[in-house]
């Protein structure tokens, strides 16, 4: 199956300035890929550039097998940009149709009820967009997104400026997009929420790309072992400390600092003499921001 | 083809919302109004009273002026909005991430933008038809020849006006616009014509105005043209070569319009 973004050594230059550097990265189909970076880093130029806004100074790259030269590589394709800007006297209904109109699609009048109904403005349909709220923008947005069914998803910064509800109903809507086998391409800067939805992401840095792969398989592993249990006694931790004297405590959280050792078993043993439950036990990794800080601060 | 319409009438729908088109309509309208006022059935000038013919070929040409000049202004206003309102507010991204090329946005544009001017002028030519026939009793159709002549002006300073604003603000190609046609109204001046081919002009005098020919469309003589349609609905053969020149040009100045807007970064 054909990659469903293909980049291949694409540059982008404005005058002096190389906002995109040499970049090359494929996401596979299915599969919602991450997009991080620091602001300026050259996201939004790579999309841009995708999606047939800016034209590569050198460099090819491909959406779902057609190249970005040829308009059809946009017709199974739904965008949402950072900041929407939608006519504002066209009421919502008039708005889709309008988008719907563009993308080529059939049965407008039921097709605009139910992406309405789905992304909840069925009761501000007849409402000028000029009235919308941030919010309501955004849902707009994501509507005339998904309006062709596209196989593949691009969005950038879905949540920004939502309230914890509508971030929420975004993020479910990713992740149901998600279940139906669509492609979700996300640049965002909540790390949060790529943590939770992302399969692999990459890290740009001043134009160039500093870090692809799945978070797991990036982040660091740190020396230290995360045990969350029922409830923390002085006699667990002084038996704890006899391993490592480099114990934190967060509420019923432990870290135990192991320098490199294996002590997975001997803290299995003293947990379970002290009569306290263990919950769980993990190796812990690094965090999504702890990698991003790390990787931004390297040399790119 | 349906992404196309869509684009022209989402055009269509946009321009008018805008309340500077019912300004010009509203001081159109009442400059037609007086302008009627003054012709009646019983004229007389000079002494002489004028057959209702004679009376209609004066409203005729008064209305023709009148029509064409605001329909000028009506065009230069949209024309200095048609893209640059797209990308200073964004709004053309939800628009060139559909599966559509930007020639046919901009054609989609321009049909848009064009359609609205034909629709104002022709309200205004037919109000004053109406105002004619109410105060002259004459029906005479002859102003609606006049008002398909001065489309093809108006189409002309629309694609001239929209190709700047990929070059210059809006603003500046606006007034390019309306330099443009009044330097067209000054090269078509017969007596100026005469005298800057003459040997009497130097030849710097001589190449200026014969650069100028080549390079501004003679809009005067189609304005002339349509004038004469209006009064007297019938075209001599000869006129037919500024229109196809005036044509050419509208041609011309699309095609450039949509290379330098396809290779234009957004």
């Amino acid at each position: 199956m054909p990659s469903a973004i293909s980049i291949t050594n694409l540059t982008k230059r404005f005058g002096a300035v190389t906002a995109v550097q040499d970049l090359s990265l494929e996401v596979e189909q299915g599969e919602v890929f991450g997009f991080l970076g620091p602001n300026g880093a050259g996201k939004t130029t790579t999309l841009r550039v995708l999606l047939g806004l800016l034209f590569p100074t050198s460099g090819t790259a491909r959406l779902l097998d057609i190249s970005i030269t040829d308009p059809r590589s946009r017709a199974r394709v739904g965008y949402l940009p950072e900041t929407p800007s939608i006519k504002r006297f066209l009421t919502a209904e008039e708005y889709l149709t309008y988008s719907a109109m563009l993308a080529g699609v059939d049965g407008l009048p039921e097709k605009v009820a139910t992406l309405l109904a789905t992304v909840g403005l069925t009761d501000a349909r007849k409402r000028r967009v000029g009235e919308f709220s941030k919010g309501m923008l955004q849902r707009l947005g994501l509507a005339q997104a998904l309006i062709s069914d596209p196989d593949l998803l691009i969005l950038d910064e879905p949540t920004a400026g939502l309230d914890p509800i509508a971030h929420k109903e975004i993020r479910d809507l990713i992740l149901a997009q998600k279940g139906k086998g669509k492609t979700v391409f996300l640049s965002s800067h909540l790390l949060s929420d790529v943590e939770r939805t992302c399969d692999r992401i990459a890290i740009l840095n001043q134009g160039r790309l500093q870090k692809l792969g799945r978070i797991q398989d990036l982040a660091e592993v740190r020396e230290r072992l995360k045990l969350t249990v029922s409830e923390v006694s002085e006699s667990l931790l002084s038996s704890l400390r006899q391993l490592s004297p480099a114990l934190t405590v967060d509420r019923n959280i432990l870290y135990l600092d192991t320098q490199g050792r294996d002590l997975s078993e001997e803290v299995i043993k003293h947990v379970k003499a002290s009569g306290v439950k263990l919950l769980s036990m993990e190796v812990e990794r690094e965090s999504l921001e702890d990698l991003f800080y790390r990787t931004v601060k390297e040399k790119p | 083809m349906k992404s196309l319409f869509a684009i022209a009438s989402n055009t269509f729908y946009e321009n008018i919302q805008n309340k500077v088109l019912y300004i010009f309509l509203g001081l159109a309208g009442l400059f037609l109004f007086i302008s009627s006022c003054m012709f009646s059935g019983q004229m007389n000038v000079n002494g002489q009273v004028l057959d209702p013919r004679q009376v209609v070929g004066f409203a005729s040409s008064v209305a023709y002026g009148l029509v064409t000049f605001f329909g000028l202004l009506i065009t230069i206003m949209l024309s200095m909005g048609i893209l640059p309102g797209e990308l200073e507010s964004g709004s053309i991204v939800f628009q060139l991430t559909r599966p559509i090329g930007r020639s046919r946005f901009l054609l989609g544009k321009l049909l848009g933008a064009f359609y609205t001017i034909a629709v104002a002028t022709f309200a205004l030519t037919s109000g004053y038809y109406l105002l004619l026939a109410a105060r002259a009793r004459v029906f005479y159709p002859g102003l609606y020849f006049g008002w398909a002549l001065a489309l093809l002006d108006l189409a002309v300073m629309l694609l001239f006006v929209a190709l700047f604003t990929l070059l210059v603000p809006r603003v500046v190609a606006g007034l390019f616009g309306f330099l443009m046609f009044f330097a067209s109204l000054i090269i078509g001046i017969e007596p100026l014509k005469q005298y800057c081919l003459s040997d009497q002009a130097k030849l710097p005098t001589r190449a200026i105005f014969i650069i100028s020919s080549v390079f501004i469309p003679h809009l005067e003589d189609l304005w002339s043209i349509g004038k004469g349609l209006a009064t007297r609905a019938s075209l001599a053969p000869l006129e037919l070569l500024p229109i196809l020149y005036v044509a050419l040009y509208a041609m011309a100045l699309a095609n450039i319009a949509l290379v330098l807007f396809q290779k234009r970064d957004l």
